[in-house]
């Protein structure tokens, strides 16, 4: 699938990956985490 | 293949920040009223009025007058930062200094302010943040962060429900006209961002010692989600 994205034009540093959903998650919860 | 242009809505991939914002957005925009009076008409009438009596008074050489009038227009423009800090859970601050409270109720405030945001009304909005009191409220730090896990795990359920649907949905079209690649496609697309986010959330809830699976239930009660999983994980 990352092949496929990869080849219709997704930035590969914009694929969707589990680590980086993880990541979206986490910028959520640190907004008032940290706020 | 199917060009980045012509590629389905369905597989552009939206960024949380812009999907919150969204959410918020139909929430304003579901419960906003169309408010009853016209608060920038209002504004402006009384505006003119105080360009008046501002020309009338450097006309008369009233220089003492004309100042109160521009101290008066900054007032109703709210450009006097607040001067009042509140000491005490039971205190309030009131920027204009309210003695008897706000000249609104909080609910009608509140659904003005929601009607404002769905307008993006800025000179309501800023009428309304001047009728407002700024409360200091003793509730433990940690809540708000409690409340917004509880909403990432409301989003995640959303998300994962659109994500099944797509692939539900696009395998049913794709077996009705197998020529038609790109339900295939979206099939497949959205397979993957199912298990990628089944993933990324329990990634997510490790990290932060707690259950994800037990988190989402405690929040969203249904079963189809749980089904899905099983099927598409």
């Amino acid at each position: 699938m990352v092949e496929l994205l990869t080849a219709q034009g997704e930035s590969p540093d914009k694929l969707p990956t589990s680590e980086r959903s993880a990541r979206e998650w986490r910028d959520l919860l640190n907004q008032v985490l940290h706020a | 293949m199917v060009r980045a242009s012509e590629r389905p809505q369905h597989l552009v991939f939206p960024t949380r920040q812009r999907q919150l914002r969204r959410y918020l957005q139909r929430a304003c925009g579901r419960l906003a009223d169309a408010t009853q009076q016209n608060l920038k008409s209002l504004m402006g009438r009384h505006l003119m009025q105080r360009r008046g009596l501002y020309a009338r008074a450097l006309k008369t050489n009233d220089v003492r007058t004309a100042l109160l009038v521009l101290k008066d227009e900054a007032l109703l423009e709210g450009l006097y930062p607040a001067t009042k800090i509140a000491a005490s859970a039971n205190e309030e601050l009131y920027p204009h200094n309210y003695e008897s409270g706000p000249p609104l109720s909080r609910e009608e405030r509140f659904e003005r302010l929601l009607a404002a945001t769905d307008r993006e009304d800025q000179v309501e909005l800023r009428l309304l943040e001047q009728v407002t009191p700024i409360r200091t409220l003793r509730i433990p730090d940690t809540m708000l962060p409690k409340l917004m896990l509880d909403m990432c795990a409301l989003m995640y359920v959303g998300e994962q429900l659109d994500h099944a649907s797509m692939v539900f949905l696009a395998s049913i079209e794709s077996a009705r006209d197998p020529s038609r690649e790109a339900w295939s496609l979206i099939a497949d697309v959205h397979g993957y961002r199912f298990k990628i986010g089944m993933a990324g959330w329990q990634l997510f809830t490790d990290s932060l010692g707690v259950d994800g699976i037990k988190l989402v239930k405690a929040n969203h009660f249904g079963s189809a989600l749980e089904l899905c999983s099983d099927i598409l994980y």
